[in-house]
């Protein structure tokens, strides 16, 4: 079997969370026998459906915590056409229960019950799609109510954002989140991950995979890494929009734009031109909330954050200014299952459940709804 | 030139080795003129205390110093104070809303003529030493000559959110006395600008779709 989870566990100190309370105190959870707590998280809110298990040792001056197991399946749509809901949500149905089949056999390997050492379910409560994240949701209430552990509803944005703290030691960075649904610059403060600014019409994925349509690139293995390989052959740089506003950024323009020039440019060259400007917008942004909160790291996640010349050009950046900058990582910048249950853990050990009732998704969920209670005020 | 009065500093625009050296060259360009005959336009056209244009020469721009802290210092000085002096809060509490409404007034000058700010947060304000008129705007950098209701719209927007990620600790009145203050400045204009920052807000809240 291949395996899904080979990073070592990182350790707990690094990122400077408040002290977790003592568990016989908020009564929430109960740790397995060996005193470890582990946690399953359920992650579908797009054309990804991820299985992964966390478990949290507290030794007491190597508290860590660690991946056992992450596989996922993604849902690849025929060229020239998006995800589309009802069929993502049918391949998450169709796959779900063998990930979590694999997941535990992985993390478990020798266990006859591996399920009575989990702690808690967490599953992502939004924001995304709303039929795939159903999906995930009714299997983690069926886990739920069949293993009789607690469920944690987590945000989608803040597993991204977590697990990128945690696999890079980084405790307080400004955070870039680009993906195919959301590009947002974040800044922690007072229990919040604030949004600085964002997008006000659509996503820089999504503006990526619409040109890749124009153009008939293929979704294998995705149309952003397809472009990417394009942008390589490009040479000539094509002025187009920039547009900056305020802290926010707008695509849609710079997308009706390209698409008319593809009549005439050849398209090495106009995906070129296209990842020049909007990475330009990015990591403009970027250095202004850096300016203005002070601080000096940056944490790249979300889908569009495998790209290299986003990297690149984010690490110029971030050089000039005498700071650090963390990209891609398969654990927090494509979609998986152990961001949600390392989000969902920190919610739990520090209080916080969700009951069957609240177990509902919302396609609109916004990273700074959230009270990250981990962390110091 | 006649002799200068005042200090003067230079705002060095470095190229961005991350950019494309085109695209650089032609932002770096047209924001360094476009901010110098903005600031113009501020002194000529109205009260508004910025620094003076001292030389044009692109990529750099020579301004007049000034001195004294940005809000974004003074708000998280304020803020020591009020935590120190509890008993005392309510004076404190008040110069913390005499700043918003400054602030308000301020804007508002800008709008009336025709001029975006375009990077309105609170570490691009300034409070001068000099009594005066006590606060100023710096780095138009990303300023437009326009009265557009939607760019004066986003314009207050930003600096609502950057209010909110920068000083949670404000009073949540904070930003409604920089309304109420930026209303009266514009008098019957301003009707049509907040009704589209509604709108630009809302905006925001919609756009959160699937990651």
């Amino acid at each position: 079997m291949k395996s899904t989870a080979f990073d070592d566990p990182c350790s707990a100190d690094a990122i400077k969370n408040l002290p977790i309370p003592v568990v016989a105190l908020n009564n929430n959870y109960k740790p397995n026998r060996y005193g470890d707590t582990i946690v399953l998280g359920l992650e579908g809110s797009a054309n990804k459906v991820g299985v992964g298990i966390v478990k949290y040792t507290p030794a007491k001056y190597r508290a860590n915590y660690h991946i056992l197991s992450n596989p996922r399946k993604t849902y690849i749509a025929p060229t020239g056409q998006g995800f589309l809901p009802k069929q993502t949500a049918t391949h998450h149905q169709n796959h779900i229960v063998a990930l979590v089949r694999a997941a535990l056999l992985e993390a478990f390997p020798n266990e006859d019950h591996p399920e009575t050492l989990i702690s808690a379910i967490c599953f992502t409560k939004g924001p995304g799609m709303g039929a795939p994240l159903q999906s995930c949701a009714v299997c983690a209430r069926t886990l739920s109510l069949l293993w009789k552990i607690p469920l944690v509803g987590v945000n989608h944005c803040v597993g991204h954002i977590e697990m990128g703290r945690l696999a890079t030691g980084t405790s307080n960075p400004v955070v870039l989140y680009v993906s195919g649904g959301n590009t947002q610059v974040i800044a922690y403060s007072n229990q919040r991950y604030r949004i600085f600014g964002e997008t006000i019409d659509i996503a820089i994925g999504n503006c990526l995979d619409r040109f890749a349509r124009v153009i008939d690139l293929s979704n294998d293995p995705s149309p952003g890494y397809n472009i990417e390989q394009e942008a390589k052959k490009g040479t000539k740089y094509i002025p187009l929009p920039y547009v900056v506003k305020g802290m926010d950024v707008s695509f849609s323009g710079i997308l009706t734009q390209v698409e008319q020039l593809a009549k005439t440019e050849r398209k090495e060259d106009l995906c070129f031109s296209l990842q020049e400007t909007l990475f330009a917008m990015l990591v403009e942004t970027t250095e202004r909330a850096m300016a203005h909160t002070g601080q000096t790291q940056v944490l790249i996640v979300g889908g569009v954050g495998c790209n290299k010349r986003l990297q690149e050009m984010m690490l110029q950046m971030v050089e000039e200014r005498g700071g650090g900058v963390s990209s891609m990582d398969h654990r927090y910048c494509i979609d998986n299952g152990a961001m949600i249950a390392q989000a969902g853990i920190f919610a739990l050990q520090f209080g916080e459940k969700t009951s069957l009732e609240d177990s509902w998704c919302t396609q609109r969920y916004r990273t700074d709804m959230v009270q990250a209670i981990w962390r110091a005020p | 030139m006649s002799i200068l009065s005042c200090y003067v500093c230079c705002k060095e625009r470095f190229a961005k080795a991350y950019r494309h050296p085109e695209l650089d060259a032609k932002l770096t360009k047209s924001r360094c003129r476009s901010e110098a005959k903005i600031l113009e336009k501020c002194t000529t056209k109205s009260k508004i205390r910025v620094p003076k244009v001292i030389r044009i020469s692109p990529p750099d721009l020579y301004l007049e110093y000034l001195t004294g802290p940005s809000v974004k210092e003074y708000l998280q000085e304020e803020h020591v104070m009020m935590v120190v002096a509890v008993a005392t809060t309510t004076i404190t509490k008040s110069n913390i809303l005499d700043l918003a409404q400054q602030i308000g007034q301020l804007v508002g000058r800008l709008h009336n003529i025709g001029i975006v700010h375009g990077d309105l947060t609170t570490s691009n304000m300034m409070v001068l030493e000099v009594n005066d008129d006590s606060n100023t705007l710096i780095d138009f950098g990303l300023s437009k000559s326009t009265f557009s209701v939607e760019e004066q719209a986003v314009d207050l927007y930003v600096l609502e959110r950057a209010l909110l990620s920068t000083h949670p600790e404000l009073p949540e009145n904070f930003f409604d006395h920089i309304l109420e203050k930026y209303s009266k400045k514009r008098k019957n204009l301003s009707q049509t600008t907040l009704q589209r920052l509604e709108q630009v807000r809302m905006r925001g809240r919609k756009r959160e779709c699937f990651g």
